[in-house]
């Protein structure tokens, strides 16, 4: 249904789409015609193929007992869920997998791993201060139950300021995204870029710092459709000039997602 | 605002323990800068499809899912 919604998105940027799944031609048939998908799904029926590819799940009975389900004699056979990005040589450029097969990619995340650019997102909300400016918003504004929602945070730092990344140098505080808990709300670890190596007086050792813009991403995870939802999300960071540092600040700023019920049979 | 004191420091390590194992999706399936291999299997219309034919040249998204009916 996500891939059904980017799919006129990504067919005009000119991808080709497959689905695999070791479901019969039948129930693909059943399924493609009551969601309406227009692009392949491949049938392979007793998992073969996925065999040969060697994505056979192997983890079945560890991953269902950790969420408490029974495991069924249909749950073996199914491969680990992902999706790969080929160039016009067929080459795998880019896959993607999530530890957890619960977690689902987004139409977001589809036209992200496919075109590189995540299309257009909710206008993000801000907080400024003297030497920075934050913005922060989602993937979507809507989610669905087990889709993976990220959280995009894009810090605009001044010249002449620089705020740390991880690891910081004792005492100082490095840049961290949270989000206020929220029942059935799963926050995953903050994915951000390395930051550059500034070097430090009295010890000849460097620490990692961002300067201009830099932006990261929360993947959250929401369970249960919650309906209107307001994320409030706390952005820590300490910045320096060449001379002075000042002490560790937490913006605040709240993002508003509205939940939707999953599709079911 | 104080000044910077750089001169000493420690390094914290924090890390997590999975409940999920935790799997490396790098060697998993195909890899990232290999050629996917060759599938030929039918489509939902019964049609044999052969996905590098029929990408004819195209980038292409190839989605593995469990089911289409759970």
């Amino acid at each position: 249904m996500e891939l059904q919604q980017a799919w006129p998105e990504l067919q005009s940027a000119g991808v080709a789409v497959f689905g695999l799944s070791y479901d019969s031609v039948d129930v693909l048939a059943g399924f493609a015609e009551k969601r309406d998908i227009t692009f392949p799904l491949l049938s392979d029926e007793g998992s073969r193929t996925i065999r040969e590819l060697g994505l056979l799940n192997q983890h079945v009975v560890e991953q269902h007992t950790h969420y408490g389900v029974q495991v069924r004699d249909e749950h073996y056979g199914v491969p680990y869920p992902g999706t790969f990005v080929l160039d016009e040589n067929g080459i795998v450029v880019a896959k993607h997998f999530e530890q957890s097969y619960r977690v689902r990619p987004t139409a977001a995340l589809f036209r992200e791993i496919a075109l590189g650019s995540p299309g257009e997102h909710p206008s993000p909300v801000a907080s400024t201060d003297a030497k920075l400016n934050i913005l922060a918003w989602t993937d979507s504004s809507r989610y669905r139950p087990y889709q993976q929602l990220r959280l995009h945070v894009q810090v605009e730092i001044a010249p002449g300021t620089h705020i740390f990344a991880t690891p910081p140098p004792a005492d100082y505080t490095p840049l961290q995204v949270d989000v206020e808990p929220v029942d059935d709300l799963t926050v995953g670890a903050l994915a951000a870029p390395p930051g550059q190596p500034i070097q430090v007086q009295c010890i000849d050792e460097e620490f990692m710092v961002y300067t201009g813009s830099v932006r990261a991403t929360l993947p959250l995870l929401i369970t249960k459709n919650l309906g209107p939802t307001s994320l409030r999300v706390r952005v820590t960071y300490q910045s320096c000039t060449e001379t002075v540092c000042y002490p560790a600040r937490t913006a605040r700023l709240t993002v508003s997602v509205e939940g939707l019920d999953l599709i079911r049979d | 605002m104080f000044s910077s004191r750089w001169c000493d420091h420690e390094r914290k390590l924090m890390s997590t323990t999975p409940t999920l194992p935790v799997l490396d999706f790098t060697s998993i399936g195909p890899r990232v800068g290999a050629r996917f291999p060759d599938v030929r299997l039918p489509d939902q219309t019964e049609r044999i499809v052969d996905l590098h034919a029929e990408r004819a040249g195209r980038r292409a998204l190839v989605v593995v899912y469990r089911s289409a009916r759970w």
